[in-house]
């Protein structure tokens, strides 16, 4: 019976074989990795502008600032809407009004900035029917 | 002759007809020019003489208010109060100056007019060398009149200088009137326009336009291709440029380049007191309204159009949104109404119809009357939304100039959308004296709250028969919180807070007159409510503003309501 070894060059080949193999993995899972980052990040982005919870605008209109609720995919959970002026102490009855009874239109904060000039940031809140709170919107509003 | 020879003679004879007879078919097909007639010619060239008398006379004006106020100047320290009063009175007196100001012998400002943000100029070194520029600008006299030059805060004007003289001859300084050439010319051209039928544009003799109807091509050149392209039109522009006088045809697009027909033009050359020579082109083809037909659209309609914009750009990523914003064939067009896009800067984002501005600077932009449009939109997006006016070309009435409502709002802090349409259907121009007017009624606030406490200057302005008014003008004041000082044009509102006050498109003029005073001060149109006629009424007006925590201004209202 003849014993055979097997040679040590053919020990080698097969680890560098290996090295191959994994290194084409490693290469393929980061390659996969990075496009899920680029593209996945992007399709996020898109998903969540293409159905954000509620879109609103935010605009004044003398002394009232005017909220409008236009479209998204909680609204008919939208229970309540709240304002928030920089540097504005609002009285409690103008901070929070009703969301639009039909699920879009436009809610109006009576006075909310009779007298603000300049230039502040506005925050638009929205309470849902879980009692859960999300800003959605926040914008800089040049009052004069 | 072997027969290869006959066939290859006879390719090229077949080639020569081919290509003669599409060159004779191409320049029949090419619109020729008509000859025009020598009556027209005549009418033409006297409606352009009038029009260079009157140019000619403003400009001596100009001149010799300079002149003086540099007389006045002389001996003075710039400290002394007299210097300001002297300035406030030009700046009231030429209602085309931008500001005033003087450097001293070493080419620092000293003293500046206008809004508080000019006083970042004073103590600094001027842009240009005064001196050097008024000595090659001067030809021999007193006063001289520069080149177009874009000034630090953008504008783009002509420089009148005179030098100022110590009591003992020596050299002191330098008065320097910046004049906007878009307000030189535009009252002129309105009244030409309205009279005869024609417009205007204007050269400096080395081609470079300082007046054109459409302001944003002040400044640019008519040789270089960057106005007249075309062989015709560039023809004409080279010959308007070397001779002095002259009369030519050429093919050239109407205002919205829908339209490529003849337009007629005569030239002739307008002398500077200084001896500089402007050339003065007229030309017959004009767009005026005729039609009169109305716009059956609501300003109600025209939000709910941009706020369907809005809801795109906000489910849509910008790219996105502005490829389908500068679509002309797509979703956001519909008839007169299509959305245009600008960054808070004054960029143009998307403009459907006027692709090449797309990626150009617009906030300097002005209508024919001076209100800078894209300026007082972006003011309304920064307010979360608003309607504002100003005339515009209307495509749909041969690119007449009329009132045009916009709805302006913001996508996010850093572009925003709009659209418009026309509401009327004839031009809300006032007449160009009346504007004058305005404008020196304001100055001369400025200059009156030097001499005279405020609270009584205030009074002047409330006293209905009091020197300072005039007729056709409604004054007011207002502090800069919104409490209003002084309103001819319905004094019971006098110690009121007008930041509430909205007219029936939810427009607060005072919101608005307080953003404008604070961005240097301007004109804007607005629609007010009249006591007497008991109804809205449009009005233009003017404001500036007179110190950290008041603003003046005058009003005029527009139409034949009153």
């Amino acid at each position: 019976m003849t014993i055979r070894y097997k040679a040590k060059d053919n020990q080698r080949e097969k680890r560098l074989t290996m090295i191959v193999i994994l290194s084409v993995v490693i290469m393929l899972i980061s390659g996969f990795c990075v496009f899920l980052a680029f593209f996945g990040t992007e399709y996020m982005i898109d998903k969540s502008l293409d159905d954000p919870d509620v879109l609103v605008s935010v605009g004044i209109v003398g002394d009232d600032v005017i909220v409008t609720v236009y479209e998204g995919r909680r609204i008919e959970e939208l229970v309540m809407l709240s304002i928030e002026i920089e540097g504005v102490t609002l009285p409690s009855s103008m901070v929070t009004m009703p969301a639009p009874t039909t699920g879009t239109g436009k809610v109006t904060f009576k006075g909310a900035c009779a007298g603000v000039t300049g230039e502040r940031d506005v925050a638009v809140r929205g309470t849902f029917s879980d009692g859960g709170t999300r800003m959605l919107k926040l914008y800089t509003v040049t009052f004069t | 002759m072997t027969r290869k020879k006959i066939l290859v003679i006879t390719f090229v004879i077949c080639l020569v007809l081919v290509v003669t007879v599409g060159m004779i078919t191409w320049s029949l097909s090419q619109p020729g020019l008509d000859p025009v007639s020598s009556e027209k010619n005549a009418d033409m060239h006297k409606s352009l003489e009038e029009f260079i008398s009157v140019m000619e006379k403003d400009m001596t004006e100009i001149c010799s208010l300079t002149e003086d106020t540099a007389g006045e100047l002389s001996g003075l320290s710039m400290d002394d109060p007299a210097v300001e009063l002297a300035l406030l009175a030009l700046h009231r007196d030429i209602p085309a100056s931008y500001e005033i100001w003087v450097v001293d012998k070493n080419n620092t400002v000293c003293a500046i007019t206008g809004p508080i943000v000019n006083q970042q100029f004073f103590g600094k070194q001027a842009p240009i060398n005064t001196t050097d520029v008024y000595q090659q600008n001067c030809g021999g006299n007193y006063c001289a009149i520069t080149s177009l030059y874009t000034f630090k805060n953008g504008n783009v004007g002509i420089l009148v200088l005179a030098p100022i003289y110590d009591t003992d001859g020596t050299y002191s300084g330098m008065l320097c009137v910046g004049l906007d050439p878009a307000y030189l010319f535009s009252g002129n051209v309105d009244q030409l326009r309205a009279d005869h039928g024609y417009t205007i544009w204007a050269t400096q003799p080395d081609g470079t336009l300082i007046y054109y109807e459409d302001t944003e091509a002040i400044g640019k050149n008519i040789l270089t291709g960057e106005i007249y392209a075309e062989e015709s039109s560039l023809s004409v522009a080279q010959q308007v440029t070397e001779k002095t006088t002259g009369n030519a045809s050429y093919m050239y697009y109407n205002v919205g380049w829908t339209e490529y027909s003849q337009i007629n033009a005569v030239w002739d050359t307008l002398s500077l007191p200084n001896g500089r020579a402007w050339r003065i082109s007229l030309t017959d083809k004009i767009n005026m309204n005729t039609a009169g037909n109305s716009t059956q659209l609501t300003p109600d309609d025209l939000r709910t159009f941009v706020e369907k914009a809005y809801v795109y750009a906000q489910t849509h990523s910008k790219e996105e949104a502005l490829r389908a914003f500068n679509d002309p064939n797509g979703e956001f067009i519909n008839g007169e109404l299509y959305i245009f896009a600008y960054d808070m800067n004054g960029t143009a984002l998307a403009l459907p119809y006027q692709d090449k501005l797309v990626g150009i600077n617009r906030m300097q932009a002005e209508d024919i009357i001076g209100v800078k449009y894209v300026e007082r939109g972006i003011a309304r997006a920064k307010q979360g939304g608003g309607y504002i006016f100003f005339q515009y070309p209307n495509p749909n009435e041969d690119f007449a100039r009329e009132l045009k409502l916009t709805y302006a709002m913001p996508v996010d802090n850093n572009w925003c959308i709009g659209a418009g349409f026309y509401i009327q259907n004839y031009t809300l121009s006032p007449c160009g004296e009346l504007r004058d007017e305005m404008i020196s009624q304001v100055r001369n606030f400025q200059y009156l709250s030097k001499i005279m406490p405020e609270d009584e200057l205030i009074s002047l302005m409330n006293d209905p028969n009091s020197s300072i008014q005039v007729k056709g003008l409604y004054p007011f004041a207002s502090t800069i919180n919104g409490t209003i000082l002084s309103y001819a044009m319905d004094p019971s509102c006098i110690g009121n807070n007008h930041l509430g006050y909205v007219n029936s498109y939810g427009m607060s003029m005072g919101r608005e007159a307080i953003a404008l005073a604070q961005s240097g001060g301007g004109m804007i149109y607005g629609l007010v409510w009249d006591p007497d006629l008991q109804r809205e009424v449009y009005v233009l007006f003017y404001v500036e503003l007179a110190s950290e925590d008041t603003y003046y201004g005058s009003m005029i209202i527009l139409g034949d309501e009153k």
